[in-house]
């Protein structure tokens, strides 16, 4: 079922694609332009917003594209937080206490 | 009291004991944290916040708060890690762009299709290479990366920190994001078509 949804979804994206009006394409916006949306947010229009809605939709691509980008920015924030150990924020405590004391008058 | 009020900027060009009392407990556990979120060692990090906060106590005289003293503090320390990074002869920048031209074909389509990143987590390396990867991002793009990211910065206050225009931020988050999905893709899926 999987296989054949995306069959189905591969050749209504071609045929929008290929076949549709150029106004069309150009409100549906190519991968490239879509792949730039998706990883910069910038605001949108209500407009934009639809169509890009409407581009994932047919668009296995950029439906991927966008999961890729979404996974690396949840784990990225995972894997950069930081791990201070006890003596570590003992050592931040003490060098704020010496900072103020170093830059007071 | 309200940290980016002039009546607190000029107790803090007086050194005012209570204001600098308020500024660096509130900002130095921050400015580590954010030293350490770019990859930084705990003990790299306490040095280019130390530096940051003399350079500040040098340059307060001049400062008008124009901008927040939080953006200004960080601008400081930001570049102190740029530098340090430079004396490392770390991150070198990013002279090839070219295979942000391979990813899609002259009608725009992906030459190669992004595969789902559904099996990423169940791989038990994932964590530690998108660590790598991120660490090998060239400067200036791991800067933009992590404060939009990780600090989730708005866009006015990373272009005022990197000192850049809101389109150059664009690039090196666009920049960013393909590198780390095309090597983690690479590193990741193998051979997967």
């Amino acid at each position: 079922m999987k296989l054949f949804s995306t069959i189905l979804r591969r050749i209504v994206h071609d045929i929008v694609m290929v076949l549709a009006p150029k106004k069309l394409k150009k409100l549906i916006m190519s991968c490239q332009e879509v792949s730039q949306i998706l990883a910069t947010k910038p605001e949108l229009t209500v407009k934009k917003k639809m169509f890009l809605k409407m581009h994932i939709l047919i668009c296995e691509c950029c439906t991927n594209y966008s999961k890729e980008l979404d996974m690396i920015s949840k784990q990225t924030k995972i894997v950069s937080a930081p791990k201070l150990t006890e003596d570590q924020k003992l050592q931040i405590k003490n060098s704020q206490q010496e900072l103020i004391n170093r830059f007071k008058k | 009291m309200n940290l980016s009020s002039q009546a607190f900027i000029k107790k803090l060009k007086q050194r005012d004991s209570e204001a600098l009392t308020l500024l660096i407990n509130s900002y130095h556990e921050v400015l580590i944290k954010g030293a350490l979120k770019q990859g930084l060692a705990f003990d790299q990090a306490e040095e280019v916040v130390g530096s940051t906060w003399s350079t500040f106590f040098e340059k307060v005289e001049n400062f008008e708060g124009r901008s927040h003293i939080r953006t200004y503090l960080f601008g400081i320390m930001y570049n102190k890690v740029k530098e340090l990074w430079r004396s490392n002869k770390k991150y070198t920048e990013d002279h090839d762009e070219n295979y942000l031209e391979t990813l899609f074909n002259e009608k725009g389509s992906f030459n190669q299709r992004p595969h789902s990143p559904d099996l990423w987590l169940e791989n038990k390396e994932f964590m530690h290479i998108l660590e790598q990867e991120i660490d090998k991002l060239p400067s200036n793009q791991k800067m933009a990366f992590v404060l939009k990211e990780v600090e989730g910065e708005s866009t006015e206050n990373i272009c005022n920190i990197l000192g850049i225009s809101s389109t150059n931020l664009g690039v090196l988050i666009y920049r960013a994001k393909n590198r780390l999905r095309v090597r983690l893709e690479k590193r990741l899926d193998g051979g997967q078509k």
